[in-house]
């Protein structure tokens, strides 16, 4: 049996003229791919907000790692935002450079083989990286840390197929279970399905479903995104 | 250590071209008034020569306003975010570059100047008493360069202070900026007029100043209080160490 990387009770944020996450109960196990899997808006990128400490929540508990929060635990976790976050003036090896200065668990020679493996050229300026090149970048730079947690939110969203093979290969690839969990939120769920190993289903601040997706597929005898059908209709 | 370095290394080349064109164009200013003013009045170009000295501040205005509303209109701001870096190392980090280039461009004017222009300084100080004309006017320097130095810092805290308030607004966030910028001045001057009292126990500076009467003139020395100074470093920490903590934790992303 896991033991739980990340348990948040009464989780609760509101923002103006919406109440983004309604008192939500959740345990992550460790060592798995988790999915936070729901419709646009309903409240996966708050909650890993929250989790990390970039939004603060108006009530309840987060415990990471059986440790309560704190910006110590940055060290700990490895995040990768669904907008755009780099600098964009920086070429590709001197965002590199930062992150390696920045981070005592990030290896040069890790991120120089997937910049190979997602034909990607240091002397390239990330202002002139398309889209899903840029997708690319910020996966390299959170795979090349060795962070007992790596939260992902929608690494897949508006990138190309192409791309989305590469970026769940590479993921899939350098995933350590042993020492590493990954909590990984979108809604392009049809690439995905096949790798997670616990789902929770979130829609309009609310947790609907949350468990073992192989159970999942066991008991209802239906792939996860036919799942995410029902649940959601 | 490191990391601080990654990051002040960072914070000089998002602002290596407001650098470079300042100093270039201070420079421009400084060569011509050396170069090309030679017919002009004695004294015109020495007063001219400082003119950069009052648009420095209005830089630092610049630097500190634009210091966290460009990384949260890049969306860079998530970066600094989940850096496993103290807030205020990363305010640190904008904060040095900034008052550096401030201190060294005002030095620079103020040598250039001083050394371009010292047998217009020695005339005005060969008609006063060789003693009172040189202790005045390294009192004068001292003091004033010391005072302007002050007034960059707090222009530059109180600046960032305004924006991350006002950035708590979805509307009427320069209006906000300014009404905090005017009114964080005046509680400034509140809050160190009473903390000033409390202060009143550490020593005075001596100074001699001259005083001129029909039998002569003669030395005396007055008291300057440390107590001020005091007063507005202090408030200058806590405005710095306020800023930070807002900026880690109250202003969502």
């Amino acid at each position: 049996m896991n033991e739980n990387i990340i348990e948040v009770s009464n989780l609760k944020k509101k923002f103006p003229g919406v109440q983004a996450l309604k008192g939500i109960n959740l345990k992550i196990p460790e060592g798995m791919i988790t999915g936070i899997v729901g419709p646009n808006g309903s409240g996966k990128s708050t909650l890993l907000k929250i989790i990390i400490g970039l939004i603060v929540k108006d009530e309840g508990q987060i415990s990471i790692n059986r440790k309560n929060k704190g910006r110590h635990l940055m060290k700990d976790i490895a995040f990768l935002p669904e907008i755009n976050h780099l600098y964009r003036w920086m070429k590709i090896s001197e965002i590199i450079k930062f992150h390696e200065e920045q981070f005592t668990d990030f290896s040069t020679k890790k991120a120089d083989e997937l910049l190979d493996f997602m034909n990607l050229k240091p002397e390239q300026k990330i202002k002139n990286l398309s889209k899903g090149m840029v997708a690319r970048l910020k996966l390299i730079l959170v795979l090349s840390r060795s962070a007992e947690i790596l939260i992902l939110d929608e690494p897949l969203a508006g990138i190309d197929p192409a791309s989305r093979e590469r970026i769940l290969e590479s993921l899939i690839g350098e995933f350590d279970s042993a020492n590493q969990s990954i909590i990984l939120a979108t809604h392009e769920i049809i690439e995905a399905e096949r790798f997670l190993d616990y789902v929770i289903f979130m829609e309009a601040g609310e947790i609907l479903l949350a468990d073992n997706a192989d159970d999942l597929r066991a008991a209802e005898e239906k792939s996860i995104r036919e799942l995410i059908g029902e649940v959601f209709e | 250590m490191r990391s601080i370095i990654s990051l002040l290394k960072k914070e000089v080349k998002q602002l290596n071209i407001l650098f470079i064109v300042s100093i270039l164009i201070t420079a421009v200013w400084e060569g011509f008034l050396i170069t090309g003013t030679e017919n002009w009045p004695p004294g015109i170009s020495f007063g001219l020569g400082f003119i950069p000295l009052f648009f420095l501040p209005l830089i630092m205005i610049f630097m500190a306003y634009t210091s966290y509303k460009s990384e949260w209109g890049n969306n860079t701001i998530y970066l600094l975010k989940i850096l496993p870096r103290r807030a205020s190392e990363i305010n640190l980090a904008k904060f040095l570059p900034a008052f550096i280039y401030y201190l060294f461009l005002s030095a620079a004017v103020i040598a250039v100047n001083l050394y371009f222009n010292q047998s217009l300084i020695i005339q005005i100080l060969n008609e006063a008493p060789e003693l009172i004309g040189r202790q005045l006017a390294k009192q004068f320097l001292v003091l004033s360069y010391t005072a302007y130095l002050i007034m960059g810092i707090q222009l530059y805290l109180i600046t960032q202070f305004s924006y991350i308030i006002a950035s708590f607004y979805n509307r009427f966030r320069i209006l906000i900026s300014i009404l905090v910028f005017l009114l964080s001045h005046y509680l400034i001057l509140r809050l160190g007029g009473f903390l000033n009292y409390l202060f009143n126990w550490l020593p005075d500076f001596p100074a001699a100043v001259f005083m001129e009467s029909p039998a002569g003139v003669r030395e005396a020395a007055v008291y300057i209080g440390s107590a001020p100074f005091m007063v507005i470093l202090l408030i200058m920490t806590g405005l710095f160490f306020l800023n930070s903590r807002l900026i880690a934790s109250d202003v969502d992303v």
